[in-house]
């Protein structure tokens, strides 16, 4: 955890990453900030995690994403411009890449307050790593968004350990 | 709401370089909501691919991330700079908020830099402020092309505009002598009249001026230096070592001292045409010049038009020579 941590202001990140949700997916939506349970939460099909590496201090910390096949659809076909059934599973990884590329912008400034940050690229989750980051890390803070029994999760690693 | 698009003589040229195929189908319907046309969209994966691309390409504006693999957005827009793309436009769509690495991308040329995720309207506007000169351009001579059309085959020459007369010299040698005088100081030059610019002499770049007249509507004339000339007089006035003036014309890249002082001797040149334009009311000024491609399609109907224009070679010692003409356009 970075030593100069600012005041969190979480109500922000919600509404930042509600917005950016709907620039990329255009769908409005609300997430909610959420205990971290101590055991990792269910990987979703399409799952990204973004590292992020504090310049002040070289503290690794990061986010991971969470979407559910539904709303891979719903916010690929907004930004390929197409039906979501015409969507193949490429682009479905592509889409929600990016939003891990996104939201990552939101967390970063929400970790580091003013101080820079280096932004690595979106590496896809996959089951038998995402419970050993999930125990070796810190996560404080989930925000969870949930529409239609769908469950979108943005994981908040205050200190995120060497991948595996 | 669809609005009708600016057609353009020749496409603008964009190329999108992102790793995310989703960033780059946003950015794709950005471009084609700027509203002209015809445009030609490449698009590369990473820095690499963009760079390999670039060359042949040769795109009006590269829009490119920031965070890929391989190569970066800002490491590309470095290398293409080196490679000699002094004057591709470049601007940024991208996560990154590092004051140094933004201050290098506007260092390295960034027209703009815009965060992600963005609004496609944001898009749009950042877009189309780069490009609009350009297209302007483009845009202008169709207008005053097309006024002038169907262009009169040469030997009946076009009407006369104000009170200058059918055939006229726009600029006379003499006039112009005095302005490339008082541009070039001491710096030896002789100005030869009357040898015509035509496309097959062009250089492939050439410094493009339209000039306005307060009581006419459009272009009321058009300047053209060819690259050569644009650096001996870009050169001469800034009294340039004649090295780097003949390294500017065998590259055809003239520096921005260069350009600025081609520009400024281009606004000189409109005391030139208020003189002869018989019109001592008239108030003709520089409205914009840029460089444009000798392939742009409208300088050839220019170029073969009859009447009402000059043509010089210039040549100065140590330099070389170079070509310039002034066409007025018809009413």
């Amino acid at each position: 955890m970075p030593d100069s941590t600012p005041v969190r202001n979480t109500a922000q990140v919600a509404a930042r990453l509600a917005r950016e949700w709907e620039l990329l997916s255009g769908e409005s939506r609300v997430f909610d900030l959420v205990a971290a349970p101590s055991s990792a939460p269910p990987l979703a099909e399409f799952s990204y995690l973004m590292p992020l590496t504090l310049f002040a201090n070289q503290a690794r910390c990061g986010l991971g994403v969470l979407i559910q096949r539904k709303d891979a659809l719903t916010v690929a076909a907004n930004m390929f411009g197409v039906l979501p059934h015409e969507i193949p599973d490429e682009d479905l990884k592509d889409a929600c890449s990016e939003v891990c590329n996104v939201f990552s912008d939101c967390i970063a400034m929400h970790l580091s307050g003013n101080e820079d940050v280096s932004i690595g690229l979106p590496l896809m989750l996959e089951a038998q790593n995402y419970e050993k980051i999930y125990r070796d890390s810190v996560v404080t803070e989930i925000y969870q968004s949930c529409v239609h029994s769908t469950h979108l999760l943005v994981v908040v690693f205050d200190s995120l350990c060497q991948l595996p | 709401m669809e609005t009708n698009p600016i057609l353009l003589s020749s496409p603008l040229k964009f190329l999108v370089v992102d790793d995310s195929r989703a960033i780059q189908a946003i950015i794709r319907r950005a471009i084609s909501k700027c509203g002209y046309q015809p445009i030609e969209v490449q698009t590369a994966l990473n820095g690499e691919q963009a760079l390999d691309l670039i060359g042949t390409f040769l795109p009006d504006l590269v829009i490119t991330d920031w965070h890929m693999p391989k190569v970066s957005g800002l490491e590309m827009v470095q290398a293409m700079r080196q490679m000699g793309h002094q004057k591709t436009r470049v601007g940024f769509v991208t996560t990154e908020r590092t004051p140094a690495l933004l201050n290098e991308a506007v260092a390295n040329g960034a027209m703009f830099i815009l965060h992600k995720p963005f609004d496609d309207a944001e898009l749009v506007a950042v877009v189309t402020a780069a490009v609009k000169d350009l297209a302007r351009i483009a845009g202008d001579i169709a207008t005053a092309t097309s006024e002038a059309a169907p262009l009169a085959p040469p030997a009946a020459a076009p009407e006369a505009v104000g009170n200058l007369k059918k055939n006229a010299d726009p600029v006379t040698p003499e006039a112009l002598q005095q302005q490339l005088s008082a541009c070039l100081g001491n710096l030896p030059f002789r100005l030869i009249p009357h040898e015509k610019m035509t496309i097959d002499k062009l250089t492939p770049n050439i410094l493009l001026g339209l000039y306005s007249a307060s009581e006419r509507k459009g272009v009321y004339a058009i300047g053209m230096l060819d690259a050569n000339a644009l650096c001996m007089v870009g050169g001469g006035s800034a009294r340039k070592n004649p090295l780097d003036v003949r390294a500017a014309m065998a590259t055809g890249h003239p520096d921005t001292v260069m350009m600025d002082r081609a520009h400024d001797f281009l606004k000189t040149v409109a005391e030139c045409l208020t003189q002869t334009s018989g019109e001592p009311a008239w108030e003709i000024v520089l409205a914009k010049a840029s460089v444009v491609k000798n392939t742009f399609s409208k300088l050839a109907e220019v170029l073969a038009q009859p009447g009402n224009r000059s043509d010089f070679r210039l040549s100065i010692p140590g330099y070389g020579e170079g070509r310039m003409a002034f066409f007025v356009m018809p009413a």
